[in-house]
């Protein structure tokens, strides 16, 4: 049983996690480095130490840090949040060594859904419909060439041990296969310390969709239904909503109770998602698994009304599935926006900086997970999330017009943020009417998309 | 904390460039000011762009003196100014000797209070998954007060001890 847990992470996720922990009556220390000894998590936690300073590697990426944190505070418990060590098994094993909790799947089971390209096989083997690919890791070029021959142009290049949209390179054609093999296995290596690359047919214009699942440690595998985060920029998701507008009742049903069946039977444990691109047949192929509570598990909280991050820290404590499939139905439709402190005039150029105001939208059926207040300072050292505005609506139509609403309640000033982006967003047909692909943004422009966000009365002409 | 804004009226003169060493005070002298208060040494000399802002601690009172003179025209044209002591540039001299990682704390043995200590010296380690993590004192001086004694979780940057400075001798 899980009695005290150690938050190592930051931001809204520090937040979220501090609040579900509360919620089941734990009690929580925020680990937190010397540049967020002002952030919203550690002035609202009961407890908060100190791991290192701003530089992640020293602070939130290191092992040591967090771990000796735990130990120093008496946790016994250890949730990783998203990015950071959240997928590092090595940090999972080291976590257990100590005779504390990794919430999250163990060491073994991270281990095993390590590799990108041997997950692909290993579910493919379990009923999976994936991507056509190459088999496996591509051993160098020429093995690349081989393989692209063989699925068929474009193609992408992934490294196997990437995650978080990078690493990643679309070839069109055989000249480009050659000249990006060896920068995309030069830039894994560099960013994920294995030059390993396999590749996959590319599909553009499609949809993303990812299943929510959860399996306690008897095997027990429920899907919360899907997550459409089709629009992307550079293959980082902006938007995500539930249901996803491009699969059929009959697809949709089939595919998520696989989904289900295929991770328990591979063995996963704990939350997990699975993604998929909808192929021109109109049904979703595996690309690969998140190993951790993602950044949109709002949206499938508010269609289903679980809360995820309680049911994960429960299954790490070795729970057993405290509902079943059936008690899993989503109702009505969610839409997340990501509220980061970039420019969308400047190609989306991060910012940091002090927030100078703010006022969070509220009201109902929107939720707003943010760590900003009036006068916070954005460091300039981490990612740029701000804060993640979630609305439900019965239909689609009622969380677009709700949305609508709450993104003119939000005001952030100091940084430049995505706010106006999404407002112009809203007014787009292709979003409008569901036509959101992952080329989208492409397609239309971000210019042309914030030029239609409609202004305020009251907005400043500031820069 | 030295509040800037009261040392501010510098007397600057020079050669038609007073406006780009106002603006060089004006961005060092907070820092340097509490530089000198945090470190207790007597005198601080930064040059940046050519120019030279050098601050001076006395007894009683906080002395600036800048020279201006890019070493490319070969100039110097001293300015000096004086102001009134903030009131807790003396007491801001005791030094806090800080955790260098978070976990277990063990105090040197010669660590007490009234201790003379060189700077440089090892006066504690963090132990970090049994793994020794050093603290050196960063300055010397006496040992004014402990905040934390063997055994203790600390955490990074966590007090462990104030040591007095004990001026230029204990450096």
């Amino acid at each position: 049983m899980i009695k005290r847990v150690l938050i190592a992470n930051r931001g809204e996720i520090a937040l979220r996690i501090l609040r579900a922990c509360r919620q089941l009556g734990l009690e929580a220390v925020v680990a937190y480095s010397e540049a967020d000894a002002d952030s919203r998590a550690v002035l609202v936690a009961d407890e908060a130490v100190c791991i290192g300073p701003a530089d992640a590697k020293q602070s939130y990426l290191s092992a040591p840090a967090i771990i000796s944190a735990a130990l120093a505070t008496g946790c016994d418990a250890i949730h990783p949040g998203y990015g950071f060590l959240s997928e590092n098994a090595a940090f999972a094993e080291a976590v257990a060594a100590h005779k504390l909790t990794f919430i999250g799947p163990s060491a073994p089971i991270l281990e095993k859904f390590h590799s990108k390209a041997a997950t692909r096989a290993l579910l493919a083997k379990h009923g999976l419909p994936t991507i056509p690919g190459s088999d496996g890791v591509v051993a160098d070029e020429a093995a690349a060439l081989d393989a692209a021959k063989k699925i068929g142009y474009p193609v992408i290049l992934k490294a196997s041990a990437g995650g978080g949209g990078r690493g990643m390179r679309v070839a069109q054609d055989a000249a480009e296969l050659s000249k990006n093999f060896s920068i995309c296995a030069q830039e894994a290596q560099a960013a994920f310390g294995d030059g390993s690359i396999y590749l996959e047919k590319y599909l553009s214009a499609t949809h993303h969709v990812e299943v929510q699942i959860a399996v306690d440690s008897e095997g027990t595998a429920l899907h919360f239904g899907e997550r459409d985060c089709s629009l992307q920029r550079r293959h980082q998701k902006l938007v995500e909503e539930s249901p996803s507008t491009a699969l059929t009742p009959r697809v949709r049903e089939e595919f998520l109770t696989r989904a289900a069946k295929a991770i328990g039977a591979a063995g996963y444990r704990n939350v997990g998602t699975l993604e998929f691109l909808v192929g021109p047949d109109g049904k979703p192929y595996f690309i690969e698994i998140n190993c951790r509570i993602q950044v949109e598990h709002p949206v499938t909280e508010v269609v289903t009304g679980v809360d995820l991050v309680a049911l994960q820290i429960a299954l790490a404590g070795g729970a057993r599935m405290p509902m079943t499939q059936r008690d899993i139905q989503p109702r009505g439709h969610a839409i997340e926006f990501r509220i980061t402190a970039e420019d969308p005039a400047k190609n989306f150029q991060p910012q940091a900086g002090e927030i100078s105001a703010y006022r969070s939208p509220s009201g109902p059926w929107v939720r707003f997970d943010s760590h900003l207040y009036a006068g916070y300072e954005v460091p300039p050292y981490y990612d740029s999330l701000l804060g993640k505005l979630i609305v439900w609506g019965a239909t689609r139509e009622e969380a677009i017009a709700r949305s609508r609403a709450a993104l003119r309640e939000l005001e952030i000033d100091g940084v430049a943020t995505t706010r106006d982006f999404f407002l112009g967003l809203l007014e787009s047909p292709s979003f409008l009417n569901g036509a959101v692909t992952t080329s989208m943004l492409d397609d239309v422009g971000t210019a042309a998309i914030l030029a239609a966000a409609p202004r305020r009365s009251g907005d400043q002409a500031s820069a | 904390m030295a509040k800037f804004r009261d040392l501010a009226n510098a007397n600057v003169s020079g050669e038609g460039r007073a406006e780009e060493l106002g603006a060089l005070i004006d961005a060092l002298l907070p820092v340097l000011v509490d530089r000198l208060a945090e470190t207790g040494l007597g005198e601080i000399e930064v040059e940046r762009n050519g120019a030279t802002v050098r601050v001076r601690s006395e007894s009683l009172g906080v002395q600036q003196a800048a020279s201006f003179g890019a070493p490319a025209h070969g100039a110097v044209a001293p300015v000096a100014a004086t102001a009134p002591a903030p009131s807790s540039v003396s007491a801001a001299r005791k030094h806090a000797v800080r955790a260098t990682a978070v976990g277990f704390l063990t105090l040197s043995k010669e660590i007490h209070v009234g201790a003379k200590v060189a700077k440089g010296a090892l006066v504690a380690t963090v132990e970090v998954l049994g793994i020794p993590t050093e603290v050196r004192a960063t300055h010397g001086g006496i040992v004014a007060a402990l905040k934390s004694a063997t055994g203790d979780p600390v955490e990074y940057g966590q007090e462990i001890f104030l040591l007095e400075s004990i001026g230029e001798g204990a450096k």
